[in-house]
């Protein structure tokens, strides 16, 4: 019951983002096939299979770098608001009053918001996915769905840290806040520990977000993927233990 | 008195902020220092040889500690502007106090704009922390390069006072602290990244174009006397954009039932 009335609080706010991922897949897709002639836009005249595969190739690079910097946005946000918003927070003294454990009621307010991702994720890339086998009559999808485990394992990442810090700050400002100083502070470690900062929209990994995932150098075949998840499974057990003591 | 309770509201936060930022000063200024002395050998040596050019080892350590404070400064900025705007209007409403704070015989214009100045003088003097700390330890090595700091500070200040208001206003209009702050967020993503996605996109260079114009506010371009150039029409720009959001969020509450 209370996994629906997550899903019911936050509907506006769901469709609000839906659109906006969905408008920018299909501003970042639509260019890969369109050619710039006389000043206008039209189709471009496919001519060989590779035209075939570049286009596929930016359509899906250019999707991937707009989802990627929405989605970790949208992630944050649903995570803070996983307990309402900090005016709203006397709902949780009726929540507390139901015949439900606080456990119980951590797990399925994590879940609400892990589940609300998926839409947000899959519709844009149905999208940018029905937008490329228009416009080229073929259909290779292979690196859009080798990519979007490590694009939907971030994006739980920084959904499941937003929520944690929430819980524990008891905040979702605070929670937001705590969640961007951590980003930031690994931002800072990872820069320092590269050598340089690309800012480059022609790269398929923006600033080779995706690049450890990949990585041939693993412990066995998607290790750092699986690390990462069970780090978010981790998370939401710790909020648990922060929650369930607390006076509230 | 109002202006005594959003401090008094406040304070802790902003005295964290500001020893954290006096820190982060001190540090860089500290790194310069030690940059100075770097020099200076460099300067023994060089001077053995025939000179090539006009080695002056204060300058570079001015021009080293200026360099890791831009790199912070703006960025320090950008967090304190957003946060004291996203806590100042929606302290009020996340304590309830925001329909009790109505009903005393001031207008609302008193209490935003009250609100407004407090906070910027609050993030003028966390900003100025940080560059206060490089500054102080860089006076030991020289004291002729002092306002080569000035159009940092102008800069992050002028920025800094927009985004805050940016923060104000979204705060105002949405009745929570958190929902404005994500709003800012928003609102700054979409204006650092949709440009160059533009561009990259769409060949659309207009608004990336724009957006450089716009945060260009000074650059390292020496004149005849002047070691640097203020661009004074971006700046004007972004003093009308810093004014025009505590008015707007005026105008949300006078108009707002409570």
């Amino acid at each position: 019951m209370y996994f629906w009335a997550s899903w019911f609080d936050r509907r506006y706010r769901l469709i609000v983002y839906l659109a906006v991922a969905v408008a920018l897949a299909v501003l970042a897709t639509l260019p890969a096939g369109l050619e710039r002639h006389e000043g206008r836009w039209i189709m471009a005249r496919i001519t060989s299979p590779a035209q075939v595969i570049s286009i596929w190739h930016t359509g899906i690079g250019h999707t991937l770098v707009a989802l990627l910097v929405a989605l970790l946005f949208i992630a944050a946000d649903l995570g803070v608001l996983g307990w309402g918003d900090d005016p709203e927070r006397t709902n949780l003294d009726f929540l507390m009053s139901r015949p439900r454990s606080r456990s119980h009621l951590v797990w399925t307010a994590w879940l609400a918001g892990l589940t609300q991702l998926l839409p947000l994720l899959v519709l844009p890339l149905l999208t940018c996915l029905g937008i490329l086998r228009a416009m080229t009559h073929a259909l290779l999808p292979e690196d859009l769905l080798q990519l979007s485990a490590p694009l939907f394992t971030m994006v739980a990442a920084m959904y499941t840290l937003a929520f944690f810090m929430a819980t524990v700050t008891a905040s979702a400002r605070q929670g937001y806040e705590l969640a961007a100083l951590v980003v930031i502070l690994y931002w800072g470690v990872h820069f320092a520990g590269s050598r340089g900062f690309y800012y480059d929209w022609d790269r398929l990994y923006l600033f080779g977000a995706f690049d450890w995932y990949l990585s041939p150098h693993q412990i066995f075949p998607l290790a750092n993927l699986l690390f990462v998840a069970g780090v978010i499974l981790l998370l939401p057990y710790l909020a648990q233990l922060s929650f369930v003591r607390r006076d509230l | 008195m109002y202006a005594w309770k959003c401090w008094h509201d406040s304070r802790d936060r902003v005295i964290l902020y500001a020893a954290a930022s006096l820190a982060i000063g001190l540090m860089f200024g500290a790194i310069a220092l030690a940059q100075y002395h770097i020099f200076l050998s460099y300067a023994w040596e060089w001077s053995l040889r025939p000179r090539r050019w006009y080695w002056n080892p204060a300058l570079l350590a001015w021009d080293w500690g200026l360099y890791l404070t831009e790199a912070t400064l703006f960025r320090a900025a950008l967090w304190v502007g957003l946060i004291l705007g996203a806590v100042s209007v929606g302290r009020e409403y996340r304590s309830g106090a925001m329909p009790f704070l109505l009903t005393r015989p001031a207008s609302r214009k008193v209490f935003v704009w009250t609100d407004w100045s407090v906070g910027l003088a609050q993030m003028t003097a966390i900003v100025a922390m940080m560059l206060g700390g490089t500054v102080s330890v860089l006076c030991a090595v020289s004291t002729d390069y002092v306002w080569l700091s000035f159009p940092q500070l102008l800069e992050c200040l002028l920025l800094g006072a927009v985004l805050y208001g940016l923060s104000h206003f979204t705060t105002a209009l949405m009745g929570s602290s958190m929902k404005g702050l994500s709003a800012s967020a928003a609102v700054i993503l979409f204006y650092e990244l949709l440009p160059g996605a533009f561009e990259d996109w769409w060949h659309l260079s207009g608004p990336l174009r724009f957006r450089d114009w716009s945060l260009k506010l000074w650059e390292d371009k020496p004149g005849v006397n002047d070691p640097f150039t203020l661009h004074g029409w971006p700046m004007l720009m972004w003093l009308l954009v810093a004014l025009a959001f505590p008015l707007l969020s005026q105008f949300i509450l006078e108009w707002r039932e409570a």
